[in-house]
């Protein structure tokens, strides 16, 4: 007991300084760091700060671009991964419109074209008839089998000519129905070197369309229509004999079948 | 003028972008906290390197520093932990010279008269170095909080996370052996 309270009061006296254990440990230790560790301590408080700096800095930076950039991003990649979605599972999308197309003027147009260039005199009678009987409206309904667009339309048809020139037939037999507001004017602009065409793809196309028709038919309208395109031409001699030549040949073919064909104020020039 | 504001002040001084108050903080300290590890480790080599890490980790946690004790136990605890981890990574046994045994202690400490009087010179330093390798690391290490970081002995339990009487045991201890180390000189 006295001994502990001996201790205590010994302690006592050191925690209030009074002891000589820490005046010698003072006096006996002076030891410093190196000085190469004091410049080595210093330059990474240094260096921390300055990093900090720079990462606040560049935190600012991002900030100001970082998000919308990314939410732009994320709505791009979520619309484009439904619309992929969506076109592999053959669910159509809201926003899609219906396949069967009503109104394609160009394409209409162009397929116009094609049925001019492809025979202008096969067709004119028929052409001039439908003239008389429908409005002038295009509408034409193309088949979902066949690419719209008119570079489409004559690249599938050497890919595929049989199927292609089917779909093709249709096409100009629904615009024989319904007539083309333009049809007439372009005829006349068409000359002769334009009937023929340098375009392998239509020349099969004609081909493929004379081939469907009837032969013998052909051979008494080509005939009369070269006397059409002799009228056209101003040769008005040079078309009577033929004419001539073709009544002798074909001595029981129809007056009104001649005069479809060749036409009523034309006929008047070599009757 | 940055001399009179505290070491918490300069702490968050710092923490807040002034370079110039940490290098006011480092020297106030970095004597006792360099004599403190290289007591404690009794190794040169060992000691720059803790001491290094001590003030590294300081830097590093900065922004995380809040003023909830005093700067000085937060710094010795830091050292403290350091000095531990590197012990337990090395598996290195503190061999504790347990050569003065308690018991002779007190009995010199009876029989003793009053050492600090017959403390003369360079003698009285050796002696006393000697003595202080010789305590067991615990003492030695309140010792060293004691005279180096100026603690009191809550102060002291607190960075060491043990209780106070454990403290103020060890502190007892360790003074009534070096004590002892300088009378038989």
């Amino acid at each position: 007991m006295a001994n502990n309270d001996q201790n205590d009061k010994e302690l006592n006296e050191y925690l209030n300084g009074g002891s000589n254990v820490s005046k010698i440990y003072r006096a006996s230790n002076t030891v410093e760091p190196a000085i190469y560790l004091d410049e080595k301590i210093l330059a990474a408080a240094k260096g921390v700060l300055v990093d900090s700096k720079q990462q606040v800095h560049e935190e600012r930076y991002k900030s100001t671009w970082a998000r919308p950039v990314s939410i732009a991003a994320m709505i791009t990649l979520s619309i484009s991964l439904v619309v992929t979605m969506q076109q592999e599972s053959g669910q159509p999308l809201m926003s899609e419109p219906e396949l069967n197309i009503e109104a394609y003027n160009s394409t209409v147009l162009s397929k116009d074209s094609i049925l001019l260039q492809a025979d202008i005199a096969d067709d004119a009678l028929m052409l001039d008839e439908v003239e008389k009987n429908q409005s002038d409206d295009v509408r034409v309904v193309v088949p979902s089998t066949l690419n719209v667009g008119e570079g489409n339309y004559a690249e599938s048809k050497t890919s595929a000519m049989k199927d292609e020139t089917i779909t093709i037939k249709s096409a100009k037999r629904t615009l024989l129905k319904q007539k083309p507001h333009s049809i007439e004017s372009e005829k006349r602009e068409f000359s002769k070197e334009q009937l023929l065409r340098s375009d392998p793809a239509e020349t099969e196309f004609d081909a493929v369309m004379e081939l469907k028709q009837d032969p013998q038919r052909t051979l008494q309208e080509e005939e009369l229509l070269k006397i059409k395109n002799l009228l056209l031409e101003g040769d008005v001699e040079e078309a009577k004999d033929l004419y001539q030549q073709f009544l002798r040949k074909y001595h029981g073919y129809s007056n009104s079948a001649i005069h479809e064909v060749i036409g009523e104020e034309l006929f008047g020039l070599i009757k | 003028m940055e001399d009179d504001i505290s070491d918490e002040s300069l702490m968050l001084k710092y923490a807040s972008g002034d370079v110039v108050a940490f290098e006011v903080l480092y020297l106030r300290h970095k004597g006792a906290v360099y004599r403190y590890l290289l007591n404690l480790c009794r190794n040169d080599a060992v000691a720059e390197e803790l001491f290094q890490e001590v003030w590294i980790k300081l830097i590093n946690a900065k922004e995380k520093y809040q003023v909830k004790a005093k700067f000085t136990t937060y710094l010795y605890k830091l050292a403290h932990n350091l000095f531990v981890d590197h012990y337990r990574k090395q598996n290195v046994r503190i061999v504790v010279d347990q050569s003065i045994e308690i018991d002779e202690l007190e009995q010199e400490d009876l029989q003793s008269n009053n050492p600090e009087e017959q403390v003369q010179g360079d003698r009285f330093i050796s002696k006393l170095s000697r003595v202080l390798e010789s305590l067991p690391n615990e003492q030695r290490e309140v010792f060293l909080l004691r005279e180096e970081a100026g603690m009191s002995v809550p102060e002291i339990a607190d960075t060491l996370g043990i209780n106070q009487e454990a403290a103020k045991s060890r502190l007892r201890y360790a003074i009534n052996k070096l004590r002892a180390g300088l009378k038989n000189t």
